[in-house]
């Protein structure tokens, strides 16, 4: 019975390593962030670990987060190019909103080095088995609403 | 080398494509032929490529006539003017880019694109495939392709009034489509569409059995029920999408490939 106990403990502790959310100094999270589910959980670490790359830099790493039809479309050295306006150096989430159980819409605040803080929104899918984020270019100004909400 | 055969006054024009693999040219060799005979696969080439330019759906009996008109016209060409350097460039250029773009197709047709990356393209697109859309449209109808297009050509900017009083006075058909279903719409039409947009012309549009027409979309209702088509009903499309979309990428990646192994 011991022994019983003793192997459910270590697998939900292991469990919960494999999906505990990262800390960094360039990604803030809200004190009062109240995760409901696991999905969402995910969802949470996807977007902690995506923006903590992308805030250095580590695009080959940023690009695997990605939605796998923009993967399809442009290669690694086309993603380079096409985000390489962004200037963040933190990020601020702020809220995590649903139109639907596989589409999530999350508000943040991204701060720049000059202290500045500008809101924008991120678009994030739930396809087969993880969150997958939707990158738009910002080397030139957004050409359309959408452009403008979620560069 | 194209071998220009001027001297056979009532023969008839034979188009062979010749492919060395030892080189990179495409040879053309143009010979006369003595019967005219359209071939099965010469109606099939004439029938799809005419759909893949103009949109325009022709018959069996339309493309062997049609064949068998260009082959006499040509043979006179030749006879009457020759085939110039320009001429024989022009026909390798065609051949070149005909094989070219069906070498890049047919590349891609070979590699299955994956689910992940179809589910994930449909769930970014959901609202182009809900169901409850409607459209009303107003048609303009010509049986005359050159017609058609003259009209689209001087009403294309100009409000639906104007293209109506146009029509009035030239005798232009108008008929009038209602509440049409989005997901139901002809893809020749669908690709056309400004999402959820109204008050503008279609380009002219030649659908199978009916007359040409110059579409105008005069409302576009959006629904508020949220249907939509199942990934399964749609992935093809969303494929064939995607590929359209990744030619040109492709196409490089191609040519870079072959230039390497190339001495």
């Amino acid at each position: 019975m011991i022994k019983y106990l003793f192997l459910v403990f270590q697998i939900f502790f292991f469990l919960g390593c494999g999906m505990k959310i990262p800390h960094y100094s360039d990604v803030i999270l809200p004190k009062d962030l109240n995760i409901s589910n696991e999905k969402e959980k995910l969802l949470v670490k996807r977007f902690t670990e995506y923006w903590h790359l992308r805030s250095n830099g580590a695009l080959e790493d940023s690009y695997k987060y990605e939605l796998p039809y923009q993967r399809y479309l442009n290669t690694l050295e086309e993603y380079k190019r096409m985000i390489q306006g962004y200037r963040g150096i933190k990020t601020k989430l702020v809220k995590i909103d649903y139109i639907d159980e596989n589409q999530s819409i999350i508000t943040r605040k991204v701060v720049y080095s000059d202290n500045k803080e500008i809101e924008r929104k991120d678009k994030w899918f739930y396809i087969r088995d993880n969150w997958y984020h939707k990158f738009y270019q910002t080397i030139f100004p957004p050409s359309n609403q959408e452009e403008a909400q979620f560069q | 080398m194209i071998r220009n055969k001027k001297n056979n006054v009532n023969s008839i024009f034979v188009l062979l494509l010749a492919f060395f693999s030892s080189s990179l040219a495409v040879t053309i060799d143009i010979s006369p032929d003595k019967n005219i005979s359209v071939s099965r696969y010469e109606i099939a080439a004439l029938k799809s490529y005419m759909k893949e330019l103009f949109r325009f759906h022709m018959s069996d009996k339309g493309a062997m006539k049609v064949a068998k008109e260009n082959k006499i016209l040509a043979n006179e060409y030749i006879k009457k003017y020759g085939l110039s350097d320009f001429d024989k460039s022009k026909i390798e250029v065609m051949a070149n880019t005909y094989l070219a773009d069906n070498m890049v197709k047919r590349i891609q047709n070979e590699i299955k694109i994956s689910d992940k990356v179809l589910y994930s393209y449909y769930l970014d697109n959901k609202e182009k495939y809900k169901t409850g859309d409607k459209i009303d449209f107003i048609s303009f109808e010509f049986n005359d392709m050159r017609k058609a297009i003259d009209f689209y050509v001087r009403v294309r900017d100009k409000d639906f009034s104007y293209a109506q009083k146009i029509a009035d006075e030239e005798n232009v058909d108008t008929k009038e489509f209602l509440n049409q279903k989005l997901f139901k719409i002809d893809p020749n039409i669908k690709k056309y569409l400004d999402d959820h947009k109204s008050g503008y012309f279609l380009p002219p549009i030649y659908l199978k059995g009916r007359n040409i027409k110059v579409l105008y979309v005069k409302n576009y209702k959006q629904s508020d029920k949220d249907d939509y088509l199942s990934f399964e009903q749609v992935k093809d499309e969303i494929a064939k999408k995607l590929k359209e979309k990744n030619f040109i990428k492709v196409r490089n990646e191609l040519i870079e490939k072959y230039k390497r192994e190339t001495p």
